[in-house]
């Protein structure tokens, strides 16, 4: 018989890490949404002015970090569910972790990088 | 009242199929397991499980349009006709309405569900308040139909590695004993990304428990003390 | 044939059955479970009302009172001996099942809770005593699941849906296991073991109307008799007296011991009359007979008068919320009644086997041979509902059968292990002996006549209900016997339809047919040899009870229908014995 053997790792870690994720997006979105609301113009001359503060880069990568760990847990719940073919789910699941992470560096040089 | 039954019998060679039937019986009053009987009654080879007929043993939870029940408190006049009737989901038929539970009672098997306590047994019985014991409502009663956990996506897509809602209901029914002294040891059983954490939340199990508990409440108040202990 | 060995095979995966396999299993020896539904779909799952033991948590209380209760309700029928072991034994018995986890139900203290049934008093008689122990009106499902999980934990062997057909005997009257059938495959399966204990249960299903499941077919019944064993005082049946009317599903004492209350159809709290001072919580034989008479003088509730009424919505929906649930979801599912609002209705139900296959304190069977009339027959047991041993006499008491399953399922479970260290190897298998249960399978894949398993077994429970209920006589008797013997011939001409190896259900229920027949046989000739009137046997031709021609078991042999009697066992162990008196409550 084939003995059923499951995942080593920390379910609580990963369940807490999507639940704070999604509060930190949530947040961060928030607060620059209402941001938003209050920039009379959006031209490129107000936008990189704005930038220019770090709150604003902070709460831009923190919105962007949080959603691609969230992003994660998702898919990797995805992942578990649906592929259960171990070598596929692996390389399925290493593309992704690269991706979001290469996504969350990006975001990084976007934001601190164009100006440095 | 017009049926369709799913049959399989791996003997005859023939894959399973649904059969239409007429069954002359007035609904009022009557449960399904008493038009099943019937049914049976008319042609011996339908199969199904039965013992109790009040809803107290769990042997005849089968799956009539669409939903999980019991046959014997489904009452006939709440199910439209046709009425269709398949075996539960998400575990191998062996014929007709009969599955192989075996997946079902691996999983309740795994959560250690006996009271653990390596203290000297006291000549008398041990004390346990009334509010300790209340505690235990709502789980203790479960009656190992599979309803729940045959109606639960995740368990479908993981019967080996997920507890089920019906598992994990006892997990708590455990847990919360005031007199059971293996807590942490259940929720380390507990802790991995599947045996608890495949819980999406769909909350099926408690609209098909016919015994009226409510698994997915109690799947919370574990996640609470795993949480708990994390942070 | 497959063939698997053990030290000791159990049959039947209910209270008793799994009591004695935790005993065995704990001491370290190979046991197996056969039964032929998973173990907790076994009938003690819908006891209700509780298991009774004197802890006196709620009022003074000592098993002595309780001994002479039982001696009472048994209508004096009951082995003296026999009672007082069961109740010494009740209170570690009851703390045993608490300390494996049951989840009684709580007094304020944290003591067990205990609520009053019928038949119960304290100081031989006097005042109504509180001595059955719950978990809220689900007592048995607390303790099935609760010892399914203990035997889970000792790592007791389960052989899970497998039918047992016979037992295999050899010619020195040794038990050397069962013959059996896996339901899910229709493969037999032979299984050798020193010792079996013999676990089935109760038969209820010979009667239209009864509180029992669909599977209380006197299984191990059907198997005793066929090995030339007989069966002890089979005919006495309780009638219990709230069965939701035209249903048969139970309503616990426990709702009168919680005060609860029967009416006629004049609103007349009946049982004043019948019981003067025991009232609602009279012995149940009192109670069913008192309704009984009632619809028959016509003063049933109904637009057929067949039944009267329980009404407890005084208790307020608190109380039955907390104590009752089981029966409450009971009452609004099958009589569409919710209790807090209206009265339910009730009628006497056939709910227990008070007879059964012969034991002794260690639940070994017995039969008369060379030495007397309770010879052991070696490396056999028998325990629970289908065992007689006899703790209930005529009358069982509400809330002793529980009791019953763990005191004995344990006593057996200890005196196996004893006998299993007697006799540590195996004995030479006769073939033939294996041989007889398979043809008894066999003879089913013939094809014989136009009759059906669920046309036969529905006359018989039709004539058992008409010929052998609440009230008995002669006539009706021998004209209910005439007519099974017909219907036992008819039973030779049923033609199976279903013919598949596979969870072949049909075949199941015509292996089981062959049981009730048996078990009916045996009732009706008990019922027409014991001529008074004794607990739940009521012969309207003789009224009364005799104790001068009937203190004493009748035993039914199949061969010939031969009728034995032997003495009742009067003398308890250590205390004085309680001499037959004239029996109110």
């Amino acid at each position: 018989m084939r003995k059923p053997v499951t995942g080593s790792h920390s379910g609580t870690v990963w369940w807490l890490v999507q639940r704070f994720s999604a509060v930190v997006l949530l947040l961060s979105g928030l607060i620059l949404w209402l941001g938003y609301l209050q920039v009379p113009a959006l031209d490129h001359a107000t936008l990189s002015a704005l930038f220019q503060a770090d709150s604003i880069r902070l709460l831009v990568w923190l919105l962007v970090a949080s959603l691609c760990l969230h992003a994660w847990v998702g898919l990797r719940d995805v992942l578990m569910d649906y592929v259960k073919p171990v070598s596929l789910r692996l390389a399925l699941g290493l593309l992704v972790t690269l991706v979001l992470v290469l996504c969350t560096v990006w975001a990084t040089t976007i934001l601190w990088g164009a100006h440095g | 009242m017009k049926f369709r039954l799913h049959r399989f019998d791996p003997e005859s060679g023939k894959k399973p199929f649904m059969q239409e039937v007429e069954l002359d019986i007035d609904p009022a009053g009557k449960m399904l397991l008493d038009a099943l009987l019937e049914l049976k009654a008319g042609d011996d080879t339908l199969a199904f499980r039965r013992s109790c007929r009040e809803g107290v043993c769990g042997s005849d939870a089968v799956n009539a349009n669409g939903r999980n029940v019991l046959a014997c408190v489904t009452p006939l006049s709440s199910l439209k006709e046709p009425i269709e009737i398949r075996p539960l989901p998400g575990l191998p038929v062996i014929r007709d309405f009969v599955v192989d539970m075996e997946p079902f009672y691996r999983q309740y098997r795994s959560i250690k569900p006996w009271l653990i306590n390596d203290e000297p047994e006291p000549e008398r019985e041990r004390l346990q308040t009334p509010e300790e014991r209340a505690e235990l409502e709502g789980a203790y009663e479960c009656i190992l139909c599979g309803a729940c956990t045959s109606a639960c996506p995740s368990f479908w897509w993981h019967p080996d590695k997920f507890v089920g809602p019906s598992g994990l209901l006892q997990a708590w029914r455990f847990i919360a004993d005031s007199r059971d002294q293996a807590t942490e040891e259940r929720l380390d059983n507990l802790e991995d990304a599947y045996r608890l954490y495949r819980c999406r939340g769909v909350m099926n199990c408690v609209e098909a428990c016919p015994k009226g508990l409510n698994p997915t409440e109690a799947i919370g108040k574990i996640r609470e003390l795993l949480v708990k202990r994390k942070v | 044939m497959d063939k698997r060995v053990f030290d000791a095979v159990i049959l039947g995966g209910g209270g008793s059955g799994l009591r004695a396999a935790l005993q065995l299993a704990d001491s370290g020896f190979k046991v197996a479970v056969v039964s032929k539904v998973f173990p907790t779909r076994s009938h003690t799952v819908s006891a209700q009302g509780g298991i009774t033991a004197a802890l006196g948590n709620v009022t003074e209380d000592n098993w002595h009172w309780h001994m002479f209760d039982t001696v009472k309700g048994s209508d004096y029928l009951g082995d003296q001996d026999a009672i007082e072991f069961m109740c010494r034994e009740a209170a570690s018995a009851v703390y045993e099942l608490e300390h494996m986890g049951l989840p009684f139900s709580r007094l304020d203290n944290g003591k067990i809770y205990q609520r009053a049934f019928g038949g119960q008093s304290q100081n031989f008689g006097g005042e109504q005593a509180v001595r059955t122990c719950a978990c809220a009106d689900r007592t048995g499902h607390a303790l099935l699941h609760t010892l399914y999980q203990r035997n889970i934990a000792a790592r007791t062997q389960f052989f899970d849906e497998y039918y047992a057909l016979d037992l295999v005997r050899d010619a020195e009257g040794y038990c050397l296991g069962l013959t059996a059938m896996s339901i899910e495959t229709g493969e037999p399966i032979l299984i050798e073991a020193r010792a079996t204990l013999l676990a089935t249960g109760g038969a209820g299903r010979v009667f239209w109307n009864t509180s029992n499941a669909m599977i209380n077919t006197g299984d191990g019944l059907g198997m005793v008799l066929r090995a030339g064993l007989p069966l002890e005082d089979m005919e006495f049946w309780q009638f219990h007296p709230t069965g939701i009317a035209g249903v048969g599903s139970l309503i616990t004492e426990g709702v009168r011991g919680e005060g609860g209350y029967l009416v006629n159809s004049r609103g007349e709290r009946f049982m004043e009359r019948y019981a003067p001072h025991a009232r609602d919580l009279a012995s149940r034989d009192v109670v069913s007979r008192a309704i009984a008479t009632e619809i028959h003088e016509g003063r049933g509730c109904g637009p057929h008068a067949d039944h009267v009424l329980l009404k407890l919505e005084h208790l307020g929906e608190q109380v039955i919320a907390e104590r009752l649930p089981g029966i409450r979801e009971l009452s609004i599912r099958f009589a569409g009644v919710d209790p807090v609002n209206g009265p339910i209705p009730v009628a006497p139900t056939a709910h227990y086997m008070m007879g059964g296959i012969p034991t002794n304190l260690n639940g070994q069977v017995v039969a008369p041979a060379r030495y007397g009339p309770e010879e052991p027959v070696p490396g056999l047991y028998a325990v629970g509902e289908c065992a007689c041993v006899s703790v209930h006499g005529a009358n069982r008491l509400g809330g002793n059968s529980l009791l019953d399953l763990v005191v004995f399922g344990r006593a057996a479970g200890r005196h196996m292990i004893e006998y299993l260290t007697e006799n540590p190897y195996p004995r030479e298998l006769p073939d033939a002996a294996v041989q007889f249960g398979l043809k008894r399978l066999a003879r089913w894949s013939e094809t014989r006549g136009d009759e059906t398993v669920d046309g036969i077994t529905r006359e018989l429970r039709r004539l058992m209900q008409k010929h052998c209920g609440v009230y008995r006589k002669r006539a009706v008797l021998e004209e209910g016997l005439g007519e099974l013997a017909g219907l036992q011939e008819r039973a030779g001409k049923i033609t199976l339809g279903d013919q598949s190896r596979v969870f072949n259900t049909a075949r199941i229920e015509a292996l089981e047919l062959e049981n009730l027949l048996l078990v009916a046989r045996a009732t009706i000739v008990s019922a027409l040899a014991r001529e008074e009137s004794r607990g739940a046997h009521s012969r309207e031709d003789f009224p009364q009870r005799d104790d001068d021609r009937w203190l004493k078991h009748t035993l039914y042999h199949l061969e010939n229908d031969q009728l034995d009697t032997k003495p009742v066992r009067l003398k308890p162990l250590t205390v004085d014995s309680f001499k037959p008196m004239a029996r109110s409550y």
